[in-house]
């Protein structure tokens, strides 16, 4: 019965996308335009060489490709609006209805990335129709490593969305935070634009202990074949450790921002 | 005289604007720090590609970098004049333009210029104190034609981003979507952060003449660079002059058709 509550918040979710249909064209469109360019990018480049630093040019253009389709499922997210609703104070009604808050905003999630998903599927047909790319594909091993990655990289991504919203217990303006912490340092550190052994190897070993590599490169490396098993297993271990740290960290964050909240007006 | 006068409205308006974010100095810092990282990064990248290979077609890494830091400069100073359009969706839907359409202002006057982003400055300043300095270190400085032609390039250019927002804008007001809208035209200009003429003929056409971003970010680092063509000036003026009249018929379109959101 309990269940059946979210699945219903699902399904509004869902209704609220039909609504503003030309604005998610124009989101996926432009997702879509952020793809061409980097791709274009990176094709420029290799344009009459057999391999970019440790990258052949089948693996660079799988690096973006691959990166496109897990893009929809790990960084397509509602719990943005977690921010604004604590702002504007329409987290309230929330709390007073007979529904744990978290779960509604992850049955949200989980139908935005449905969704997105969805779309993203007809892109890829396009992608291979317009660019033709070459491909490498993973061993069998290293196709279920790169799925276990993918699902450890969702999760960290949910709960590290959370702790970004959860800021706006405590700050002025919750957007600014989130274009910070959740636009600028994911976009930059998670390898979407360069993978990042391209970087200076100080700055990569520097990120290596932060949370984003863990979001979005590791998966494509271990899909590419990059990272050897006995080190998969030590990245898994680290990526669970960054996983749970960011779950205790946003529990925290959401009880003791729970007794700060205050709501005023009508 | 009404320039002047408007100038000053923009002035007050700026003024309304910086005290409103003075009053979050954490936010606003965050903003800054943002930026920050993005501009840092932009030219890290760079470099690190060309760790990588000698040259990008026919553009050496020198040249790549200057261009990089141009595209920087004149996105944050876009920005900066042409925030007031990230924030016109709610005032479209609140029915608070119809007051705008009451003042003796130009109609565009509120949504494009109404909210100059005063967290741009501290980039502005630091990026054009980057490009003299990479300029320098790379022997590249301009002679004084050159950077009057780079200044008029650059003019031309801004010209044409505020005929791409008014188009924005009034697209806006026929659909009230707007902020996927402003994310395509980032996302095209972020394209630009390196010359746009490396890209494949498909791209190259969208970027050149559907969305000039060619125009906008890189004809300016080219003429600074000296290697811009009789027949590049030519195209940035006559496509500035397309767009500006498209884009100002296409806005009075939009009002004709404008009912009031609200009450």
């Amino acid at each position: 019965m309990s269940f059946a509550k979210y699945i219903r918040i699902a399904k509004n979710t869902l209704q609220e996308y039909f609504v503003y249909r030309v604005n998610f064209f124009f989101w996926r469109l432009q997702v879509f335009i952020f793809f061409v360019m980097f791709f274009s990018l990176w094709s420029a480049i290799s344009t009459g060489k057999s391999n970019l630093g440790v990258y052949t040019i089948p693996q660079i253009y799988s690096y973006f490709v691959i990166g496109y389709i897990i893009k929809a499922l790990i960084f397509t997210t509602r719990t943005q609006d977690i921010g604004s609703d604590i702002q504007n104070g329409s987290i309230s009604t929330l709390f007073i209805k007979p529904i744990s808050t978290l779960k509604y905003y992850f049955a949200r999630d989980i139908i935005d990335k449905l969704f997105n998903t969805f779309f993203m599927f007809f892109e890829f047909i396009l992608i291979l129709f317009l660019f033709k790319p070459s491909f490498s594909f993973p061993t069998r091993e290293n196709f279920i490593y790169f799925l276990l990655f993918l699902i450890l990289s969702i999760i960290t991504f949910f709960f590290y969305s959370l702790v970004i919203s959860f800021i706006a217990f405590w700050s002025d303006d919750a957007w600014s935070s989130r274009f910070l912490f959740g636009v600028v340092f994911v976009t930059i550190f998670s390898g979407q634009y360069i993978p990042l052994d391209f970087l200076p190897t100080t700055v990569a070993q520097i990120l290596d202990y932060t949370p984003f590599p863990y979001m979005f490169y590791y998966p494509l490396k271990i899909w590419l074949g990059q990272v050897p098993s006995n080190i998969i297993y030590g990245k898994l271990f680290i990526g669970v450790l960054i996983c749970l740290f960011l779950y205790f960290l946003s529990q925290l964050m959401w009880l003791k921002g729970k007794q700060k909240y205050q709501s005023y007006g009508n | 005289m009404a320039i002047k006068t408007f100038f000053k409205v923009w002035v007050i308006m700026a003024k309304n604007n910086l005290q409103s974010r003075l009053l979050t100095p954490t936010s606003s810092m965050l903003f800054i720090l943002g930026k920050l990282f993005n501009y840092v990064f932009s030219v890290l990248i760079i470099f690190s590609i060309f760790n990588q290979v000698t040259n990008i077609k026919d553009y050496t890494m020198s040249q790549a970098v200057i261009i990089t830091l141009v595209f920087s400069l004149i996105d944050s100073i876009t920005q900066f004049l042409f925030r007031a359009l990230y924030q016109f969706r709610p005032i479209l839907l609140k029915g608070d333009f119809d007051l705008d359409l009451l003042k003796p202002l130009p109609s565009y006057f509120r949504p494009i210029f109404s909210a100059p982003d005063f967290l741009d400055v501290p980039m502005i300043i630091l990026q054009i104190i980057a490009l003299v300095f990479f300029l320098l270190k790379y022997s590249l400085i301009p002679n004084f034609s050159n950077l009057m032609m780079f200044m008029m390039i650059m003019a031309n250019g801004l010209v044409l981003a505020f005929s791409l927002h008014l188009i924005i804008a009034a697209f806006s007001i026929l659909t009230t979507e707007i902020d996927s809208l402003v994310m395509i035209y980032r996302s095209l200009g972020r394209a630009a952060v390196v010359p746009t003429d490396i890209y494949n003929n498909f791209f190259k056409i969208v970027l050149s003449y559907v969305v000039p971003i060619t125009v906008i970010f890189t004809l300016p680092a080219k003429a600074l660079l000296a290697i811009l063509t009789i027949s590049g000036i030519f195209y940035s003026f006559v496509f500035t002059f397309f767009f500006l009249f498209v884009s100002l018929w296409f806005w009075s379109f939009s009002l004709r058709r404008y009912t009031s959101a609200s009450s």
